[in-house]
């Protein structure tokens, strides 16, 4: 990800558009989500007209392109793989009433892109995490994974990620392979493919000394390597990486992070949602800090040392929390909930 | 709803049960092997019992009767009843279960007798008791024919035969064909066990894919697919489907094999005694296990909807629990539920009518009962299959109702 886009992108004042790419005709045309059927015009589409599509992006596919304002200017367009906006989520408890788990929680995510959402236990980072997956199904606000609508097309949305968390387990009577071949056929994959590709991916984790090995009697490094392997049997463009460290002792847990650091450089769009302040500094690019269900500070680990005038992610982590909601110009909790894109990190 | 993701489900849920001993156990091992197993072992102890009890004299006491020599002398010479000599204590003996029965004969038994009058004979005995029982019967009995010898004396005296007081005699024949007669016999245990077997074989798969895999984190990993939630439900729905009809063949095929060679050796047995009595009864117990082939199939046929019934239902009851522990204590009780009205259709005089054609499976119950002894009322067996039909077609559309609602998957 170029330093240059995401600096526009935090300036500019944001709009998002759907552009659909139609193979035939080869032009990009507005449609989809906000301002359906307005007309693309200017130099814009034509210059990305040239330009290939994203790196995980198949032809004919909706997908969500960042459209500055005005944007006659030639600007680059980037393609926004996640889109969240307003997520949130009340869950209703007899004893406690109305639970709050996720409000107006809004973010993007860009292809090549490590998004670390991090929160104390209970944050609402799974919750989050899970409407993204459609798992849940948002009270209000919309998202859009991979140009598709998590509510409208859940299925679709399902089959372009890679869930992965502490809680996501295996299937103990099937052998690793198994279990890698069964979620290749729910994915639709021939299973030609299957083979092929679960032969790669056994090469790549070297998993040969137990893909025939009944899951039951793994060790945790074989189960996370398994696990991988599952996500990643139909290649998604968007991974969800939710805690998927918890529990794991240190060599299990740098499998992980290694494993995730790979998938950003093969272009995939990553969200990693932990409560290891560590592991954020070391693998995310962009970090939102979620509290109570609520998005309080969002941007790179230099902006947000900036903004908060730390060094250490905990210190940041503790202002970040501890300053919501009226302490100065910045607000940030007010920032999050704002219904326009991307402006928690437009402070900076 | 796509039939290739239903399949692939399915053929994984398949291939996973297949490998779980325990459902394995339960669903065929132990309905296949110890059920008939229990029912050998329990008629073939209580046939045992029967026997003994049969073998072994009978020991009663005689009181009084030193002025009616005749009738004690017949008492002591038959061959049945073993006569003790007379004790102080046999309130105390008959208590103890040492003797069986105390037989009293009145001061002038023989005399008045003798003179054409009517004598009373008191029989001393302990009441409930199986073998006291059995010696009051053996002593009545013998008086009986004892009173027959008299009463053909007296009538010998004026020139009569037995006929003057006894001029019709009526004789039961059977003309019903064996199965029918069977299928009255034992027609209401049929549907009985049909349910109940349904019920426990889809219990454990439907605990097992629902609760279980909550339990073990594999749901939320299976939900992460792409596949359609209702193609999830029935390649599910499938397997406890199988699973219930599995175990309802295993073990019906392997009860009618011990039924049948059971019922013959039992028979050949009592026929062994020879007499007309045990060739009747003989008769009677291989009737009762001949079943008429097409009420069977009718009974298949009314089952079916029902086990579609259950395995949807025990699917939506166990979704519901958070682990297999808490599925297991919704869905256990619910056997309860399933015995009641299968064991109502198995009394007698219940019969089938509009109304009850309505009941879940006490419908099917009585339904069953009248087929497996030819009886096939139409209009009641349609009204039966279809309310049947629809209750499971409602079970199930609840599976997928309840499978789509996020509360009820992530229940915590």
């Amino acid at each position: 990800m170029d330093t240059k886009a995401r600096g526009d992108a935090k300036r500019a004042d944001l709009k998002c558009h759907v552009l659909r790419y139609t193979p035939s005709g080869g032009r990009w045309r507005v449609g989809g989500e906000f301002n359906r059927g307005l007309p693309v015009s200017g130099g814009g589409v034509g210059r990305h007209q040239r330009s290939p599509p994203g790196p995980a992006l198949p032809d004919g596919r909706t997908i969500f392109f960042r459209v500055f304002r005005g944007f006659r200017r030639q600007r680059p367009f980037l393609p926004v793989m996640i889109v969240a906006q307003n997520l949130t989520k009340t869950f209703k408890d007899k004893k406690r009433g109305e639970i709050h788990a996720a409000e107006n929680v809004s973010f993007q995510v860009m292809p090549g892109q490590i998004y670390g959402l991090l929160g104390a236990n209970g944050a609402g980072k799974t919750t989050t995490l899970r409407m993204l997956a459609t798992l849940l199904r948002p009270t209000s606000g919309q998202a859009t994974v991979a140009g598709f609508d998590v509510v409208r097309d859940a299925a679709k949305v399902r089959a372009n990620v890679g869930f992965l968390a502490a809680s996501t387990a295996l299937y103990g009577r099937l052998t690793a392979r198994e279990m890698i071949a069964y979620f290749g056929r729910l994915n639709g994959l021939a299973e030609r493919e299957i083979a092929t590709r679960t032969k790669r991916l056994a090469d790549e984790l070297e998993m040969h000394d137990f893909l025939d090995r009944r899951c039951e009697k793994f060790s945790t490094g074989m189960k996370q390597k398994t696990s991988i392997a599952r996500t990643l049997i139909h290649d998604p463009a968007v991974m969800i990486f939710d805690e998927p460290t918890l529990g794991l002792d240190v060599m299990a847990a740098r499998t992980i992070v290694k494993f995730v650091r790979d998938c950003r450089s093969r272009g995939k769009t990553v969200i990693y949602s932990t409560h290891i302040m560590s592991e954020v500094e070391k693998l995310c690019d962009v970090i939102g800090i979620i509290h109570d269900g609520r998005l309080l500070a969002e941007g790179t680990l230099a902006e947000l040392r900036e903004r908060y005038r730390e060094q250490d992610m905990e210190e940041i982590f503790v202002r970040a929390v501890g300053m919501e909601p009226s302490s100065g110009d910045r607000a940030p909790a007010r920032d999050a909930s704002s219904p326009q894109l991307g402006q928690a990190g437009t402070g900076g | 709803m796509n039939w290739a993701n239903i399949l692939t489900v399915y053929g994984k849920e398949l291939r996973d049960m297949l490998r779980d001993r325990r459902t394995l156990i339960s669903m065929l091992v132990i309905p296949t092997l110890v059920m008939p197993g229990l029912m050998t072992v329990v008629v073939f102890v209580s046939l045992k019992v029967a026997r003994e009890v049969a073998a072994a004299p009978t020991t009663i006491m005689v009181i009084g009767g030193a002025d009616s020599p005749q009738a004690r002398q017949a008492l002591l010479g038959q061959g049945k009843l073993k006569v003790r000599p007379f004790a102080e204590n046999w309130k105390t003996l008959i208590a103890d279960k040492k003797l069986r029965a105390v037989v009293e004969i009145p001061p002038g038994f023989d005399a008045a007798l003798a003179r054409g009058e009517r004598a009373a004979v008191r029989v001393y005995n302990y009441d409930g008791e199986m073998r006291s029982d059995r010696a009051v019967r053996e002593v009545r009995e013998f008086f009986r024919s004892y009173g027959e010898g008299v009463v053909a004396k007296r009538l010998a005296a004026r020139g009569l035969t037995l006929a003057a007081i006894r001029p019709l005699e009526v004789k039961a024949e059977n003309v019903a064909p064996p199965e029918k007669v069977g299928g009255n016999i034992i027609g209401g245990f049929i549907p009985y066990f049909f349910l109940l077997l349904a019920f426990t074989g889809a219990m454990y798969p439907a605990m097992d894919l629902t609760a279980g895999e909550k339990e073990r984190g594999t749901m939320e990993t299976l939900l992460c697919s792409p596949v359609a939630r209702v193609d999830l439900v029935l390649g599910k729905f499938l397997m406890i489907l199988t699973a219930s009809i599995a175990t309802v063949v295993c073990s019906l095929l392997s009860m009618a094999l011990t039924f049948t060679v059971g019922s013959a050796v039992v028979a050949q047995r009592i026929a062994a005694g020879g007499t007309a009595n045990a060739q009747r009864a003989a008769d009677k117990i291989t009737s009762m296990a001949t079943l008429d082939p097409l009420g069977l199939v009718g009974v298949v046929g009314m089952v079916l909807p029902m086990i579609v019934f259950f395995a949807a239902a025990l699917f939506t009851i166990s979704l519901f629990a958070k682990s297999f522990k808490e599925a297991q204590s919704y869905v256990s009780p619910l056997i309860i539920v399933i015995i009641m009205p299968a064991m109502i259709g198995m009394l007698p005089g219940v019969e089938l009518n509009a109304k009850l054609a309505l009941v879940p499976i006490l419908n099917v119950s009585l339904a069953s009962k009248e087929l497996v002894s030819g009886v096939w009322n139409w209009q009641y067996l349609a009204l039966i299959f279809g309310s049947t039909t629809l209750y499971a077609a409602v079970a199930l559309v609840l599976a997928v109702k309840m499978f789509n609602r996020e509360d009820v998957i992530f229940r915590t």
